[in-house]
């Protein structure tokens, strides 16, 4: 968690998601500690509070993965065509 | 189960085997208790439970119908969510095999962990991975929670490429990684 805020912080639009996807089995784990600590009490549902945060993780996760992906493929673009300028240009 | 009979002390209303678990039938290994001789009566119950180590123990007081609604509404929540993990396992191992970028592998591995951890907190890994080992079907836990550690720390070092941009977290990170090995 530190480590990705500290990437957010760096202005990465990525890591916005990661942290985010991050977030959930965080709070879900802390929840899941009170609750064997007995300060709260959970109905059947509260049962799905793993589940739920880690497919909410890996959602985010995906997110995170396609902000990435698309990331690079501009930034091989933009490559591209400073190539194809500086080709031009000799 | 007991109740208290008087003066004289408790008697025992429903045994639970004292079978070894492993020797049970699968349908008899999570207690299940029939209450119905007690419908409509102000009856006080006593239910005994020991360990050597701490224990945290659920008792759910449910009427038959509620039970079998509530059954019903978990095994479709499983379904649903093992169900929407496996198809985004398969997606990410077909990006993989195609992208050949190590952050899709650790993500597919991570996707697997969880699934794998989920199995285990619902203690249906020890029921259908491990039906005859019980000490498998226990640790199988620890394991599980060891290899979605492990690989979500892999994770945030493959997404964020920390050993270029941060070789400082990279090295933490790697340190976690072995310490939550060693602690299991």
């Amino acid at each position: 968690m530190v480590v990705s805020v500290q990437f957010l912080l760096r202005g990465d639009v990525s890591a916005r998601f990661f942290v985010l996807a991050r977030s959930f089995p965080t709070i879900a784990l802390f929840g899941f500690t009170l609750v064997f600590l007995g300060y709260f009490e959970v109905k059947t549902g509260g049962y799905f509070i793993f589940q739920f945060s880690s497919f909410l993780e890996i959602i985010f996760l995906s997110l995170a993965l396609a902000v990435r992906t698309g990331k690079l493929r501009d930034e091989k673009k933009q490559a591209k065509k400073e190539v194809l300028q500086a080709q031009r240009q000799n | 189960m007991y109740i208290k009979q008087g003066e004289q002390g408790y008697s025992k209303i429903i045994r639970v085997t004292n079978t070894p678990i492993e020797e049970r039938n699968e349908i008899f290994r999570l207690p299940l208790f029939h209450l119905d001789d007690f419908a409509g009566q102000d009856t006080t119950l006593y239910f005994h439970v020991s360990n050597d180590h701490k224990i945290f123990v659920s008792l759910w007081i449910l009427a038959e119908h509620v039970f079998a609604k509530q059954e019903l509404m978990k095994q479709s929540m499983y379904g649903v969510y093992y169900g929407a993990m496996g198809e985004m396992l398969l997606n990410t191992l077909f990006l993989f095999i195609s992208l050949r970028e190590k952050v899709y592998l650790d993500y597919t591995l991570l996707t697997f962990a969880s699934m794998m951890m989920s199995f285990t907190l619902n203690g249906y890994a020890g029921l259908l991975i491990f039906p005859n080992n019980l000490d498998w079907g226990v640790s199988i836990f620890g394991v599980s929670l060891c290899l979605y550690i492990f690989f979500a720390h892999s994770t945030t070092q493959s997404f964020l490429q920390t050993k270029h941009f941060s070789p400082l977290a990279h090295r933490f990170i790697n340190i976690l990684k072995v310490f939550f090995h060693f602690l299991y």
